[in-house]
């Protein structure tokens, strides 16, 4: 996937300005930066959710796309019809549905109202639907922010698994550089709606080259 | 007083002709009325709250505005265009049933579009981020938000039907309070006491209440299994 100047500004304040950048598959892409960079600005334009300043160019190449906000609705009804909403295949896509939700561990929680789960069970949930969809390109922001510690590593267990077996393209936002550092194959650096720095995950990490990724990266030293 | 409700409640246990007749005629007026409101209503509402173009706070506001239309003006309005002089005197509507209904159409159909449109402006964008993400047709998208939205369209049902059950001046102009044809509770009840028939109006009143009772009783066991499931 390949996509080309995307601009939003609010007012005066221009809070993403991307030129291109482009996307390959098999890969995790974590974006990092602090609050306010334009992460989560640069994925609802990507998946066409925010209307840019001006018109982008998302080049899709045939590829499917499904993206996961960072606020995620629970319609009032079970668990189970919530991750099926995409489904095409019924019969097939509820074997999925059940797997992923006993991988994520709530399985048991299958024929609940939805809208009674806890932020961390929805979000959970929000990750078992994204994954039904069977997208080739999955968008994900901050799927993990509200999760407990075994509940992160389920997901990542999950997206790494997905990656393997669908060959997609996973980009997610991430304010944990361990969790960086445990997923993602590239890692990108936003700051002030730009991507100052993006290469492999080693690289980015490990030896930043921008004097703003290292002091990004600093502050995050004492994470546990 | 007591002596009054005793009366009352006595005209009510018996059959009397006239008060059935008033009572049918409001119930059909009122669910007509609050019914084409709800059809008309709902989608302005969900058109004011999620289409985009120019105009479109002042139509918003316009439409705020009409919601406040007080019903004599509607009703002079709707007499005007039905009456002998008026553009649609040949649809006869002038002292009819369906006349009242249209006058009351025009007063509920703007508070209905103003409650939808606040609703929808709350709970439509965390819906459709979800929705447009997982790449949901327009179609599902749609019934999936109006189910998600039944409990806030029956209680906007109800203050439609409130509206159309309580309302005097529209129907009263429209109608002419025709005994047999056009009375209704609220007209009726005004009718009787400036005759002095407290005993008439009081179990109107009375009766009025308790459809109006009934009613919310319903919408509430209803409510609460929406918000059980
Ligand atoms: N509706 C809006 N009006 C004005 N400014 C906005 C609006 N929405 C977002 N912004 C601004 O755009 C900038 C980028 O927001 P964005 O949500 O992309 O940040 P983020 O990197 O995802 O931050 P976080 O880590 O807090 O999730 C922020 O400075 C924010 O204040
Ligand atoms: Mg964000």
């Amino acid at each position: 996937m390949i996509v080309k100047n995307l601009k939003k500004m609010y007012g005066e304040k221009t809070v993403l300005n991307i030129n291109e950048f482009s996307f390959e598959p098999g890969k995790i892409y974590a974006i990092i930066g602090a609050n306010g960079s334009g992460k989560s600005t640069f994925l609802k334009v990507i998946a066409g959710t925010l209307k840019p300043s001006e018109k982008p160019e998302v080049i899709l190449e045939n590829k499917t796309l499904a993206y996961m906000p960072q606020k995620n609705y629970a319609f009032k009804t079970t668990v189970l019809k919530n991750v099926m909403l995409t489904a095409k295949n019924k019969a097939e896509d509820l074997n999925l549905a059940k797997e992923y939700l006993s991988e994520m561990k709530i399985d048991h929680l299958m024929n609940q109202n939805a809208s009674k789960l806890s932020g961390g069970e929805t979000a959970r949930m929000a990750l078992c639907r994204i994954f039904l969809s069977g997208s080739d390109i999955i968008l994900l922001d901050e799927p993990t922010a509200a999760m407990d510690i075994e509940s992160t590593l389920l997901s990542e267990a999950l997206i790494k698994k997905y990656k393997k077996k669908t060959n997609a393209t996973i980009i997610m936002v991430t304010h944990s550089v361990n969790q960086a550092r445990r997923l993602a194959d590239e890692v990108i650096f936003m700051k002030d709606g730009k991507i100052l720095e993006s290469g492999s995950s080693e690289e980015i990490l490990n030896s930043p080259t921008k004097p703003e990724t290292k002091e990004f990266l600093e502050f995050f030293s004492s994470e546990i | 007083m007591q002596n009054i409700i005793e009366k009352a409640i006595e005209l009510m246990l018996s059959h009397d002709s006239m008060l059935q007749n008033i009572i049918s005629v409001t119930l059909r007026m009122c669910f007509s009325s609050s019914i084409v409101a709800l059809l008309l209503g709902v989608p302005l509402g969900a058109f004011l709250s999620l289409a985009k173009f120019p105009g479109k706070k002042g139509l918003i506001v316009l439409n705020r505005t009409l919601m406040g239309m007080p019903p004599v003006v509607c009703g002079l309005i709707c007499y005007i265009l039905f009456s002998g002089v008026g553009p649609l005197r040949h649809l006869e509507l002038l002292y009819t049933v369906s006349g009242m209904v249209i006058a009351q159409v025009i007063l509920i159909t703007p508070i209905v579009a103003a409650n939808t449109e606040t609703f929808l402006s709350s709970m439509a964008p965390d819906i459709l981020e979800t929705t447009k993400g997982l790449g949901l047709s327009r179609w599902k998208t749609m019934t999936l938000t109006l189910t998600e939205c039944k409990y806030q369209i029956l209680s906007t049902y109800l203050v439609g039907f409130a509206r159309s059950i309580a309302e005097v001046g529209a129907v009263s102009m429209v109608g002419g309070a025709i005994v047999y044809k056009t009375n209704v509770m609220t007209t009726a009840i005004m009718n009787y006491t400036s005759r002095g028939d407290f005993t008439r109006a009081m179990s109107l009143g009375i009766i009025l209440m308790l459809i109006s009772l009934l009613v919310n009783i319903i919408v509430h066991v209803f409510s609460e299994r929406v918000a059980e499931k």
